[in-house]
């Protein structure tokens, strides 16, 4: 079921692999670090946050950290979501199909400017 | 104020989705209410999260959490029933859902539809008539005495004025002559109109056996009545589909009380 799900890659689903892809985060950190990663393009709601990475859990593409290990200030403790290997693998791919049409786009003049 | 109203809206999730990220969510617009202060900015926070509302509804109701169910109490021998609020039902039990359904629906109809050739099945079949008559808030006389001859009888009266079937068995109700109608009138006292030819059975008026005519898809009563209420049994031997009956004008049902 899951994999259904995910194939292909929600935009949501693809962005909060790519956002814990440098380092584990709780749910609003990864809202922030989509919005800074998509130019603001992309704004996750909790509803949308959450489902994502309930369907990525139980794909086992990100993994919840124990809530033991992550101390805040005594008061307030957060989920911590970090990506499996196989998550780590499924972002690559992912990345690289991109990356080839991307390619594919320059050689085809389609895309203009110098970060393309 | 913003975390107080998502709270409110949070409810419109389904339970596993608020047992398992309802606390995350919360903090998750508490922290972007904190960031995100003035009027630009709080419009921007409420379209996001009343968009987010309704792409994430519809998806959250429509993909169920997969859970295992645990079968470790089955494995030591002992009972246990399984919550199914957490599964969504597979295509296997919708499809034997639907076929048990299916001929459920078909013995029932296969019951009123031949109770007449199944003497045993005559009481099933009033009952289930009285019951749909009853659901669809059909014709009903409070003040009379309820039995199934009643019944039949309302069954007719309904009958004869949208055309309905017209179930074998048993029909007795009421009809008024308004004056003395002679046998040979030039119209029938009642005229059973069938769509399809074959349609037999006995009537009797006042408890005398009156001769049916059959003319094709006809069954008519002539006899020659007086002026006043006469009782009016009925008798047909197999269910006719969209019947409908006439009256002579001076032949008509007794009003109810």
């Amino acid at each position: 079921m899951p994999k259904r799900k995910l194939d292909p890659l929600p935009l949501a689903a693809f962005n909060i692999l790519l956002a814990l892809a440098g380092e584990d985060l709780h749910g609003y950190a990864i809202m922030r670090q989509v919005e800074q990663q998509t130019c603001g393009r992309v704004r996750l709601g909790p509803g949308t946050l959450y489902g994502s990475l309930r369907t990525l859990l139980e794909a086992s593409l990100i993994e919840e950290l124990d809530l033991s290990s992550v101390s805040e200030d005594g008061f307030e403790r957060r989920r911590y979501y970090r990506l499996t290997s196989a998550g780590l693998k499924l972002v690559r791919s992912e990345v690289e199909g991109l990356a080839q049409i991307l390619r594919v786009a320059r050689a085809k003049r389609i895309l203009r400017g110098a970060d393309v | 104020m913003s975390e107080k109203l998502y709270a409110f809206l949070l409810k419109l999730y389904p339970d596993h989705f608020r047992r398992t990220f309802g606390d995350e969510a919360l903090r998750l617009v508490r922290d972007r209410a904190r960031s995100e202060k003035g009027l630009l900015s709080g419009l921007r926070l409420w379209l996001d999260l009343l968009w987010d509302l309704a792409k994430s509804l519809p998806h959250e109701y429509s993909n169920r959490p997969t859970t295992p169910i645990v079968a470790t109490q089955l494995l030591i021998g002992e009972r246990s029933f399984q919550l199914l609020a957490e599964r969504s039902l597979s295509p296997a039990v919708l499809c034997l859902g639907g076929t048990l359904s299916a001929a459920l629906f078909w013995v029932c109809v296969f019951v009123v539809a031949h109770s007449g050739r199944f003497p045993a099945l005559f009481p099933v079949s009033l009952l289930l008539q009285e019951q749909s008559q009853n659901a669809l808030g059909q014709v009903r006389y409070p003040d009379e005495e309820e039995s199934p001859i009643r019944g039949s009888a309302r069954n007719l009266a309904a009958s004869s004025s949208s055309g309905q079937s017209l179930s074998a068995g048993v029909h007795s109700f009421c009809m008024t002559a308004k004056q003395d109608i002679p046998s040979n009138s030039p119209h029938p006292l009642l005229a059973f109109h069938f769509a399809s030819p074959g349609a037999s059975g006995v009537a009797l008026i006042d408890g005398k056996a009156v001769k049916l005519f059959r003319y094709e898809q006809r069954l008519s009563v002539r006899a020659h009545v007086f002026a006043g209420n006469h009782q009016f049994v009925l008798y047909l031997e197999r269910p006719t589909e969209n019947t409908f009956v006439s009256t002579n004008d001076d032949f008509e049902y007794c009003q109810a009380k």
